[in-house]
């Protein structure tokens, strides 16, 4: 598999973008060539500094080409070559980059010696990779071909740097060579319905990055040329700014309902389905003892993940929406918090918590929750269930499918030694579906 | 369009000439032309069949003469009007579906028994689909078929397509002496351009004499104007060949079909279906004398 790419230079962000702001007025550097008989002007070589990448795999060739005086022949190294084991590196232009505008795709001629399935792209610099493009898998042959990479949107590119990067691993330990010709950017005029790969995210809210995304593109022969593409090429949009909304390549999930994020410059997009988030909790943090909240400081003696054997089938993983932290238990039949070492919370009058589903409620549909305090010698004594306390929620009003419900839960009369909670399947309903998926925030004793 | 398949055909695409004009303009004299018929497809209520006083619309899945793939159907999946961004148009459809032993669906549409023009401007405003072995078409076949039998009955396609190669159509005739591999064709494209990011026009103006081949143009105040006539096709161009067999009425088809010996190939992983071909409207109109 290729290796990732590394970089000994990185330039901030915002500082490329007031670049940009003044090239755009002045950058004239409309120069579309990369690699036609040679080095096109003012480009440079640069192998991956990762320590990996054999810095000297590029040549001249003046007999092997597809047109005029020569092609850019890759040598491939074996992957026991002492200088480096693979070939990649970005043909890139310091300095002014190139206003690539007025184009709409990268095209080469290329072939190998042997089957090859290269990476290969552009948009990636010392400047960063705000506007990459990759082929992943890109298969060579021994004879000539047009390769076709579409540019997602042009009018981003008014000052681009990274103009080619590729990255080659040799076949089975053996080295091999790689030809490119006639590398340019052009405007071919017939590179057409650009998609963006459908996908949904089913969440409760919070920030996350957009990410990569992948988009295809129709060729002029009938192809479909899918690339795996920066998300800044895209003006996003919101439909349903309540839901969520999109800015500096940023998603913000605001609250629960359906949004779909698309851009003019493709079809598809992508469909937040958010559930929402919990009404935060307003409690004073000093009348609070919390065990599983991303808004108090949560007890150290709290032990989500404790299985109680043989007969818990209750899965436990947490899940992060945005920045919240919520837990998710699967096939839940019981599942205890354990308070390690025994927790006082003398003092309080009540324990919240917020629980949400997406089983079907019925009639009945119950959530159980037991409080067990182990007494004054802290120690469980499991033949006095006497401390337990059994709290059942009925389903309706309080209990809803997709819906957060808040609960409180009255406490044990004695409390200075509480050793675990432990939330609970109702038996009888169990058998018929009952709540196998339950999600659990905002767990804390309060007064 | 049925062809014999014991001539291999070699299609005029290597000599194709792009944006050639083949006449000067001092050659076309001005007409003044006048609508006799058409349909604009804009049907109320939306997702609706075609109009059935205009069009029969076409089932069925043996090949039809060409080795096609697809089966056509009756059903507004395949077949329908319906507005889209605005414009009214006739959607015929090609699905990827197992349907009565066929891989695919399809729309066919003709105007046989209801009507039947000789000579005039025809011209039909298209948006036409993508990939790989999709074989949209807008053409005729002479009403006497049932008795003449192909080619005698002619055939004119005035526009038909390779989804693999969008930036390409072609115009041709068929006749007896010149038919399958042996039409009358020619390919008319653009290098910076494909036929199927938006709409375009495709017409002929079919007189005793001749048929001439239009892409873009459009009919303004009477007036055929703009675009481009890529072909003209004279009585002269089959002497020697066979018989000029266009001086009688012939019918309206359109439809999409899918594989079969013309597009050569049929659909592959790159097609990705559905895929519509979009007709804005056909009218004809007779030149005013």
């Amino acid at each position: 598999m290729l290796l990732g790419v590394f970089f000994a230079l990185m330039l901030v962000n915002c500082s490329e973008r007031d670049l940009t702001q003044i090239q755009q007025a002045a950058n004239t550097n409309t120069l579309g060539d990369v690699f036609i008989d040679g080095f096109s002007s003012g480009m440079d070589w640069g192998p991956f500094s990762d320590g990996y990448a054999k810095a000297t795999v590029l040549n001249s060739d003046a007999e092997v080409k597809y047109s005029g005086k020569a092609s850019l022949r890759i040598d491939v190294p074996n992957s026991n070559d002492p200088n480096g084991s693979y070939a990649g590196g970005i043909l890139h232009v310091p300095g002014t980059g190139r206003n690539l505008t007025g184009y709409d795709a990268l095209t080469f001629y290329a072939k190998a010696s042997a089957g090859a399935s290269i990476e290969i792209g552009f948009g990636l610099s010392s400047y960063g990779s705000k506007y990459k493009v990759t082929i992943n898998g890109l298969k060579l042959s021994n004879s000539w071909t047009k390769y076709t990479l579409p540019i997602p949107n042009s009018a981003k590119l008014t000052n681009e740097h990274g103009l080619l990067y590729f990255a080659a691993n040799p076949i089975n330990g053996n080295g091999y060579s790689i030809w490119l010709d006639d590398v340019k950017f052009e405007k071919l005029g017939t590179v057409s319905h650009p998609a963006i790969k459908d996908s949904t995210i089913t969440c409760f809210g919070g920030k996350s990055t957009m990410g990569n995304l992948i988009e295809s593109f129709s060729l002029p022969n009938g192809d479909i040329q899918k690339m795996v593409v920066a998300s800044s090429y895209f003006n996003f949009v919101s439909n349903n700014t309540a839901v969520a909304t999109y800015a500096n390549d940023t998603i913000n999930v605001l609250g629960a309902g359906t949004a779909k994020i698309t851009a003019n410059e493709a079809t598809g997009g992508l469909t937040i389905k958010s559930y929402g988030l919990p009404i935060a909790p307003t409690a004073n943090a000093s009348n609070v003892i919390s065990l599983y909240s991303d808004v108090y400081t949560n007890s150290t003696k709290t032990d989500i993940y404790t299985i109680w054997l043989p007969y818990q089938t209750t899965v436990v993983a947490e899940v992060k929406s945005g920045s919240e932290k919520i837990i998710h238990y699967t096939k839940f039949n019981f599942v205890p918090v354990i308070l390690t070492g025994t927790l006082d919370i003398t003092g309080m009058t009540s324990l919240h918590l917020d629980i949400f589903t997406t089983n079907t409620v019925i009639a009945n549909t119950k959530f159980e929750v037991q409080i067990k305090d182990f007494g004054t010698n802290g120690t469980e004594d499991t033949s006095d269930p006497s401390s337990n306390i059994v709290v059942t929620m009925a389903s309706n009003p309080k209990f809803l499918t997709s819906s957060w419900v808040s609960v409180e839960v009255p406490l044990p009369s004695t409390k200075a030694h509480i050793g675990w909670i432990c939330f609970k399947n109702d038996d009888v309903l169990a058998a018929n579906g009952g709540l196998t998926d339950v999600f659990v925030d905002n767990v804390y004793f309060h007064k | 369009m049925k062809i014999i398949i014991n001539i291999l055909v070699v299609i005029s695409l290597i000599s194709v000439a792009f944006l050639v004009s083949c006449t000067d303009s001092t050659q076309i004299k001005q007409r003044s032309w006048k609508i006799v018929w058409q349909d604009e497809f804009n049907s109320i209520p939306a997702d609706s069949l075609p109009d059935a006083t205009k069009w029969n619309i076409r089932e069925g899945g043996d090949g039809w003469g060409n080795q096609e793939k697809e089966f056509y159907t009756k059903r507004k999946k395949n077949v329908s009007i319906d507005s889209v961004n605005g414009v009214g148009c006739l959607k015929l459809t090609v699905r990827a579906e197992s349907y009565s032993g066929s891989g695919w669906t399809s729309g066919r549409i003709d105007s046989k028994g209801k009507y039947e023009p000789q000579y005039g401007l025809i011209i039909a405003r298209i948006k036409l689909p993508y990939g790989t072995g999709l074989w949209p078409a807008f053409w005729m076949l002479g009403a006497n078929i049932d008795s003449k039998t192909w080619p005698q009955c002619g055939e004119v396609d005035i526009m038909e397509y390779k989804g693999q190669e969008p930036s390409l159509i072609h115009g041709t005739i068929h006749g007896p002496g010149y038919y399958g591999g042996g039409g009358i064709t020619q390919s008319y494209g653009f290098i910076d351009m494909r036929f199927d990011n938006d709409y375009h026009t495709f017409a002929i103006v079919w007189t005793e004499n001749g048929i001439d081949f239009y892409v873009d143009a459009t009919v303004e105040n009477g007036s055929l104007s703009g675009g481009t006539l890529y072909r003209r096709i004279t009585s002269d161009d089959v002497s020697g060949k066979g018989e000029w067999v266009f001086n009688h009425s012939f019918y309206l088809l359109l439809n999409v079909a899918v594989g079969g010996n013309y597009v050569g190939l049929v659909p592959n992983a790159n097609t990705l279906l559905p895929q519509t071909m979009y007709v804005d409207y056909v009218r004809v109109y007779e030149e005013v004398k």
